[in-house]
């Protein structure tokens, strides 16, 4: 990093916090400080709702996972535009009609107050966790490629969110996410010119390179239960998935009711189902270009360059340098033959045997490093873009792209914290323990409630490091409830006959039997959405009929 | 291998993928049907009723974005199929 790099960071990063919390600084009432005084129009409102859901691991992960993987990763967006008409047609008219601040007051108004609670806890307990790794995910990375103190950056990223987040409320939040996702998109822009500009092919020899080795694989038709990622599973689960996030989670639901009117709330929802797969599919795109890029310049046969450092010079030392060292030379006669299959077509055979030789050596060298020291960790498709940016762009766009991934940290925390303290103040301090305070008394327990859950945050980020696979848990976590939640809702927006108590019911039912399934059972965690979801519905019809029956009879 | 009619597992998923697919483009019409009658559902009859006034028509944005995801999913089979 050098003083321009800084300069860039620390400006734009200054500048966006800067602008939003003074243009913000005057909310005196909550209807101002949680939605914004409803005045937002539709491109403000789309901007921030794709700033909520793009954190800065979308920005680091997504093209290490397309240079590992291929383009197969855009499927699970196919069912996010389907998700959102639903969620226009049916269910933002009815937050609309009822005015309400959180997505939970809507469920009291349905059914009763118990409903209510349930969902509103559920919801803390899992985007609460969700916060801290949205801090703490990026900062490993960074601290661990650039040596800064992973604390440190734990707390700076968490205090400058806090402090515009509490200045301003949803005004601010919307406002800097604009200007974010303004700084995203130019430094993404940026990193992709630059990086098309270095490989020595032009952009359709390159896209057939891809392709030969087998990553431009968009679209995967087959019904094969194995693979992840199909055009059937991202359809059915992309659709489950975001009806859930987009129609229930607070720092979604928060974006969206901020808007001037149901038109423009309407439009910048759509603006999302319109234009989530394109950004989805240039940065996987960039992630694709990256692997043709490495195809002729050194490519490490480890991204993470300490761990490196560390097996290097462990006992396993010499083993892992041969590794690399055999890497290298097929890496050499590799790049030869690709410039010929370029020109004209013919060696793809080769290559092919020569690229199955590479993916063996990493996966030795994995071994190795596991067995230098196990507490490492072997999968470094996290650090391959990181790597790029920090070996091989411009000085000044080193610090750009650093404000990137720190800009789309902040976003999202900034999301999370403000629905976390309106879902606090609104389903929980206002409804349950002051009923009849001012206006002014509620916004200020609301920047209460932001302090404490952006420290509850960082103190989640601070101690993270001490779990082992912290990601995966919160994942599992997120899973554990999210079915239980969607169930609720759609019992409320779809099936009139279900009443309060049968609902409440059906929750707890179904919450106990996932995580009875959880404990009991191997099913993958991702499962836990359909069957807490389904779980529901089916319980709570059954509690309603046997109930209706009783009456009658 | 199940009884003597040789069903292999691989036939079961096969049969059970076919269904899961005409299962989906049934729940895609029935989509399309919905949003068509959107005005016989009581929550959204109850709702529309209270929202403002707009004379955007929303069916056909809708119809819109559908059928623009539906292309995006061609062009990227192209895609696929080209590289």
């Amino acid at each position: 990093m050098q003083f321009l790099d800084w300069l860039v960071l620390i400006s734009t990063l200054a500048l966006i916090v800067g602008y939003g919390s003074w243009k913000t600084r005057k909310n005196k009432s909550i209807e101002s400080y949680l939605l914004g005084d409803k005045s937002l129009k539709w491109g403000a409102i789309g901007l921030s709702v794709m700033a909520t859901q793009a954190s800065a691991i979308t920005f680091l992960s997504t093209p290490g996972q397309a240079f590992e993987s291929g383009m197969g990763f855009i499927q699970i967006y196919f069912g996010l535009p389907i998700a959102i008409v639903i969620i226009c047609a049916f269910i933002l008219p009815i937050y609309y009609r009822l005015r309400v601040y959180t997505a939970y007051e809507y469920l009291e108004q349905r059914f009763n107050l118990n409903t209510r609670l349930l969902a509103a806890f559920l919801f803390l307990v899992q985007r609460g966790l969700a916060a801290g790794i949205t801090i703490y995910a990026p900062a490993i990375i960074l601290s661990t490629v650039l040596g800064w103190n992973l604390n440190l950056m734990n707390i700076a990223v968490g205090v400058l969110v806090i402090v515009y987040t509490v200045s301003g409320g949803t005004k601010a939040v919307t406002m800097t996410q604009k200007w974010q996702m303004l700084v995203i998109l130019v430094g993404m822009v940026a990193a992709f010119g630059i990086m098309l500009s270095m490989i020595p092919l032009s952009f359709g020899q390159s896209l057939d390179v891809a392709g030969m080795l087998g990553k431009m694989e968009a679209v995967d038709l087959s019904f094969d239960i194995n693979n992840r990622y199909t055009i059937w599973s991202g359809l059915a689960g992309g659709l489950f998935l975001s009806l859930s996030y987009f129609g229930t989670d607070q720092s979604q639901v928060q974006r969206y009711l901020g808007g001037s009117s149901l038109k423009e709330s309407r439009l910048g929802l759509l603006f999302n189902a319109w234009m989530k797969i394109p950004m989805q599919f240039f940065i996987l795109l960039t992630g694709v270009m990256l692997f043709v890029f490495y195809q002729f310049h050194d490519q490490p046969i480890f991204f993470n360059e300490p761990a490196r450092q560390i097996v290097v010079e462990s006992a396993e030392g010499e083993r892992f340098q041969n590794l690399e060292n055999e890497f290298n030379a097929v890496h050499k006669s590799k790049e030869a033959l690709l410039f010929n299959y370029s020109e004209t077509g013919e060696g793809s055979e080769k290559i092919l045997a020569l690229n199955a030789e590479e993916m063996d050596l990493r996966n030795r060298a994995k071994e190795v490093i596991k067995a230098a020291d196990p507490v490492l960790e072997t999968k470094d498709a996290d650090y391959v873009f990181i790597s790029f940016i920090l070996r091989y762009l411009p000085v000044g766009i080193v610090g750009l792209l650093l404000a990137v991934i720190l800009s789309a940290a902040m976003s999202s925390t900034a999301g999370e914290l403000n629905a976390l303290a309106s879902t606090t103040t609104i389903d929980f301090y206002k409804r349950v323990f002051h009923p009849n305070a001012t206006e002014a008394h509620y916004v200020m327990a609301s920047r209460l409630f932001t302090v404490m859950w952006g420290l509850l945050a960082i103190g989640f980020a601070l101690s993270a490091s001490l779990l082992d696979n912290l990601i995966q848990a919160v994942n599992i976590l997120g899973s554990l409830f999210y079915g239980s939640i969607l169930g609720i809702f759609v019992a409320a927006f779809f099936i009139k006959s279900i009443g309060a108590r049968a609902v409440f019911l059906g929750g707890i039912v179904s919450q106990s039997f996932v995580i009875f399934l959880y404990l009991t059972s191997d099913i993958g965690f991702l499962w836990f959405n359909f069957i807490g979801c389904g779980m529901v519905l089916l319980t709570s019809a059954i509690i309603q009929g046997l109930s209706s029956q009783l009456k009658s009879s | 291998m199940l009884g003597k009619n040789k069903i292999t597992l691989r036939t079961l998923v096969e049969i059970l993928g076919l269904q899961f697919r005409i299962f989906f483009f049934a729940h895609l019409f029935g989509l399309s049907v919905l949003v068509n009658r959107k005005n016989d559902i009581w929550i959204v009859e109850e709702a529309e009723r209270n929202s403002d006034q707009d004379s955007t028509n929303w069916k056909r944005v809708y119809l819109f974005t559908i059928l623009l995801l539906l292309a995006v999913i061609a062009v990227l089979i192209l895609f696929s199929q080209r590289y």
